[in-house]
């Protein structure tokens, strides 16, 4: 187990990708203090409001249009950026996950009716969905948690099918079947255990699409207001005219920091593909 | 004058363990219009032998020394584009499986236009006549020109890859495993139409095979390979009946016979060599019943009777050695 | 063949009618009463009476169902609130400016991502290839509106090579969608938001073209094609790229489906007056009819390119086509 993390990293597409979420990780977890004020603290110059400030030693990354410090934000966004990514993640990997085995091991009318689901999800627009989701309900990271679990877990449950489908013909599953072993018990205890490597390389590319998804949410106004996320700043620099007065700093770090973190995901997809399914690996 | 005379040949394949000789110094003459089987078990280089020959190995593929004298030039000293000039025009491939090598999104039509217009250089309706004719050649109905090669059986695609073999009557034909993948009774029909090609186009072919049945059919001559090298090249009836190497020996005891028959199968014990690093001496000692300590050294490939040629230094006892070659006690492990 | 057809075709009109189902639900969603969802109180006695009427609001909810279904069978999808015209109409007017920005870009992503695919597949190693995949990642990887604002930073508000928003500049009326396509202030305003989602859709064809293609090259019948001395040209194009294609034309299919939805964001960028910008407007104003009537047209066209990229390779791949029996 230690030794395939190890030939993991060796890859330099994996390896990459996790010094990225690392580095998210860490800055997460400290930043209160990295952060050299808070998120939403409003800063003054002498009088005034510190509004629009250039790249100065007091602000790295300059000031909001309402004083508020960019650079701050930007690493208290990594918090929200982890929460929702990583339970949206969650969540649409386990229903993947779960109706990807249900239908691959059992077969029969079990399979013909996920797969069905499968094709109404695929049917509803993602963006389009959540977005009046979010307007008759609540705007918020739930209605995009929800989203996301709702309706991005086709290509997961497809892959693990695929998988489960193969792995069903083994000899130690006949064994297993043999033997007298239910198979609720074939299913949990041996099979679903062969198939969490790849759900976890899905999971690591379902945290892009949760970030993506919820920036999206945020930019058009449907975001949780109370929190500082990438995707709230990138609103309020749209909102604000920073485009045409070129605060470069205020819209272009947000973006970045998806980006990379979205970038993670996709390298560490990659790098574990070569892992885990070797023949596959031709870059 | 041979067609083909390949001297010293060598070809370095590059593995993550190291360097691997696949072929390491061959020595084969075949004569215009003779069927030469190249016979041995899997893993002794001869379709790497075949494709060196083509001068199309893979990326990892190199060779390394020898020459390959064909129709009185030195073709792996060619530049790459006269090497082109030669491919398929003067010397054709037929591959192991045919599924495989037949694009699978294009009509077989396509397929032999393609070769006939592009490197044969003949119009579109003559192209069209002459592949109606080649598939009548290799006993095809030329209606099955329009279909695709996933519409085909095994046999009739091999025979497909025959047509597209002879497309530009080319003097030599380098067949890679022609029948394995077919079964027997197709197998025996795809030999006969090799056989009566040859013989009416007056071509020479090279079949590669591991079935010493097959080269007993089809084959006029024959060369055996044995981790990278030849050990024993001639006429097929004289190897077969008087094989003067302790290989072919082995190998003519360790197959049914194609015609029926009653023999009981004696396979050689043991595996080829590595050839990343092989043995010094004779290659074949760790699993030869009559190794002897000269056998430290490698014997070369001379010939001891005319146009008989064995790379082993007891092959002035080969008459006693057959004799105890017949034996499947000899062949029991120790 | 026919029957295949026959069967694809019930599957779509099945999933059409499931999804219908499902919106006419979600907009049930909403707390209170049910009659805001078509009926704004600033609309006249005779509006609302006939709405009224027309959706059966009056009644139980599975007779609002029927009526619902039938008045959205005949495209009669109700009146906006805010913009003072039929759903339908306003759909309409949006329809072709999305259709365009999405043909446009996916057309010129592919095209480049096919060749460029192609190129990295041929050259393997060195420093383009680590370069361009790592990069054609990182496209797909950032937000496509965050690409849009910086490209309108950059190239319409500093450089002022293009305009920063909308489709037509004030004062233009071109009138029909045949003159709106030869207009050159049209395509000047079509020209950022089809570059941004041109950008951020490359990736996909890009990487999916130099994967097959790799995949192809190794076949046994490149090998052949060497062997029978055919030029590199004739063996990348003729053999290797018709292999290739297929998941890619299969993906273009699918794209086109997606990327209806997925313009959202980017035509609220450029205030790109497609069918994506009028339901954001809808659902930030809650003018339901309209946001229904957005998201119905959306879903609809994203399953009907899912079964059409179904049917595309099933027709391309004559191994599907000729019946072959796995």
């Amino acid at each position: 187990m230690w030794r395939s993390f190890l030939s993991f990293l060796r890859d330099p597409f994996a390896a990459v990708g996790a010094s990225i979420y690392a580095v998210i990780v860490v800055v997460a977890l400290l930043a209160d203090r990295l952060a050299p004020y808070e998120p939403k603290a409003i800063l003054k110059v002498g009088a005034r409001v510190a509004r629009y400030l250039p790249i100065t030693s007091a602000n790295w990354l300059g000031t909001t249009a309402s004083g508020r410090d960019v650079l701050s934000q930007l690493i208290y966004g990594t918090r929200s950026a982890l929460a929702v990514g990583l339970t949206a993640a969650l969540a649409v990997v386990a229903i993947g996950t779960l109706l990807g085995l249900l239908s691959g091991y059992l077969g029969g009318w079990v399979d013909r009716v996920v797969s069905w689901f499968a094709d109404i999800v695929l049917g509803l627009p993602f963006l389009p969905f959540m977005l009046v989701l979010a307007a008759l309900t609540q705007p918020g990271t739930g209605v995009v948690i929800f989203s996301v679990a709702t309706l991005l877990w086709p290509n997961t449950a497809r892959v693990i099918r695929a998988q489960v489908l193969s792995l069903r013909e083994r000899a130690w599953v006949e064994a297993a079947r043999v033997t007298g072993c239910s198979t609720p018990r074939i299913m949990f205890v041996h099979i679903l255990p062969q198939v969490l490597p790849l759900a976890a390389l899905y999971g690591s590319v379902a945290i892009g699409w949760a970030i993506l998804a919820e920036a999206s949410a945020s930019f058009l106004g449907f975001g949780d207001p109370n929190t500082i996320s990438w995707g709230v700043m990138l609103q309020e620099a749209y909102a604000n005219q920073a485009l045409s007065r070129g605060a470069w700093t205020w819209f272009a770090p947000p973006g970045a920091a998806i980006m990379a973190m979205v970038l993670a995901g996709f390298l560490i997809s990659r790098g574990s593909e070569k892992l885990l399914f070797p023949k596959l690996a031709d870059g | 004058m041979s067609l083909l005379s390949v001297q010293g040949l060598k070809v370095a394949y590059t593995t993550a363990r190291g360097r691997a000789m696949a072929v390491d110094g061959i020595f084969l003459d075949v004569p215009a219009g003779s069927i030469t089987g190249l016979v041995g078990e899997s893993g002794c280089g001869k379709s790497t032998l075949g494709r060196a020959l083509m001068g199309v190995l893979p990326n990892v593929g190199k060779i390394t020394g020898g020459k390959v004298v064909f129709e009185g030039r030195d073709i792996v000293s060619l530049s790459a584009s006269e090497q082109r000039k030669i491919r398929w025009r003067r010397m054709a491939f037929i591959p192991q499986t045919a599924m495989n090598a037949l694009d699978p999104v294009q009509r077989l039509r396509v397929q032999m236009l393609e070769v006939l217009m592009e490197r044969g250089g003949l119009g579109r309706a003559e192209a069209g006549r002459r592949a109606e004719e080649l598939f009548r050649l290799v006993g095809l109905d030329p209606v099955r020109l329009s279909d695709y090669p996933h519409q085909f059986s095994g046999g009739m695609r091999q025979r497909a890859s025959i047509a597209l073999a002879l497309a530009l009557s080319p003097s030599l034909v380098i067949a890679d495993e022609p029948v394995t993948a077919l079964d027997v009774i197709v197998q025996r029909q795809i030999l006969d139409v090799l056989r009566a090609l040859q013989s009416r186009l007056g071509l020479a072919m090279i079949l590669v095979t591991h079935d010493m049945a097959v080269v007993a059919y089809a084959c006029d001559r024959v060369a055996v390979m044995y981790a990278g090298q030849i050990v024993e090249a001639g006429p097929v009836a004289e190897v077969l009946e008087r094989p003067m190497h302790p290989y072919t020996m082995g190998l003519t005891h360790a197959f049914p016979d194609v015609h029926g028959g009653d023999m009981a199968l004696v396979p050689i014990e043991g595996a080829p060599p590595s050839l990343i690093d092989p043995p010094k001496g004779c290659r074949f000692a760790a699993r030869c019943p009559f190794v002897v300590d000269r056998c430290a050294a490698p014997p070369a490939l001379l010939a001891h009777a005319p146009d008989h040629l064995a790379a082993c230094w007891r092959v002035t006892e080969a008459e006693s050695l057959r004799a105890l070659a017949a034996r499947p006690a000899t062949w029991m492990p120790a | 063949m026919a029957r295949h057809l026959l069967g694809r075709l019930g599957h779509l009109l099945l999933v059409l009618w499931v999804v219908s189902g499902l919106t006419f639900v979600l907009f049930r969603l909403m707390p209170g009463d049910p009659t805001l969802n078509f009926i704004s109180p600033t609309f006249s006695e005779e509006t609302r009476a006939a709405l009224l009427k027309s959706f059966g609001l009056d009644r139980s909810i599975w007779q609002q169902y029927l009526s619902w279904m039938g008045n959205l069978l005949q495209g009669e999808l109700g009146q906006s609130f805010l913009q003072g015209k039929k759903v339908s109409v306003l759909l309409a007017e949006a329809l072709p400016n999305t259709v365009i920005l999405t043909l446009v870009s996916l057309c010129a992503a592919y095209a480049f991502g096919i060749v460029a695919g192609a190129f990295l597949a041929f050259r393997r190693g060195g420093v383009v290839e680590a370069m361009a995949i790592p990069s054609a990642l990182a496209t797909r990887a950032a937000p496509e509106f965050w690409l849009g604002m910086l490209l309108l930073a950059a190239l319409a508000f500093q450089a002022g090579w293009f305009p920063t928003g909308g489709a037509l500049s004030p004062g233009e009326q071109p009138g029909t969608i045949g003159a709106m396509l030869i207009s050159r202030d049209y395509w000047w305003h079509l020209a950022l938001p089809a570059l941004t989602l041109m950008l951020y859709l490359q990736g996909l064809p890009l990487l999916l073209m130099r994967a097959t293609m790799l995949e192809v090259l190794n076949d046994e019948f490149i090998v052949m094609a060497r062997m029978k001395g055919l030029s590199r040209w004739s063996i990348v194009m003729r053999h290797a790229a018709r292999n290739a294609l297929l998941p890619v034309v299969t993906a273009f299919a699918l794209g086109l489906g997606a990327s209806m939805g997925g313009n959202v964001v980017v035509e609220t960028v450029f205030a790109w007056p497609g069918v994506g910008r009028l339901l954001v407007q809808a659902v930030q104003s809650a003018d339901y009819p309209l946001a229904q009537g957005a998201f119905l047209l959306i879903a609809a066209v994203l399953v009907t390119m899912n079964s059409l990229a179904d049917l595309a390779y099933a027709a391309l791949d004559p191994r599907v086509a000729i019946g072959m029996k796995r």
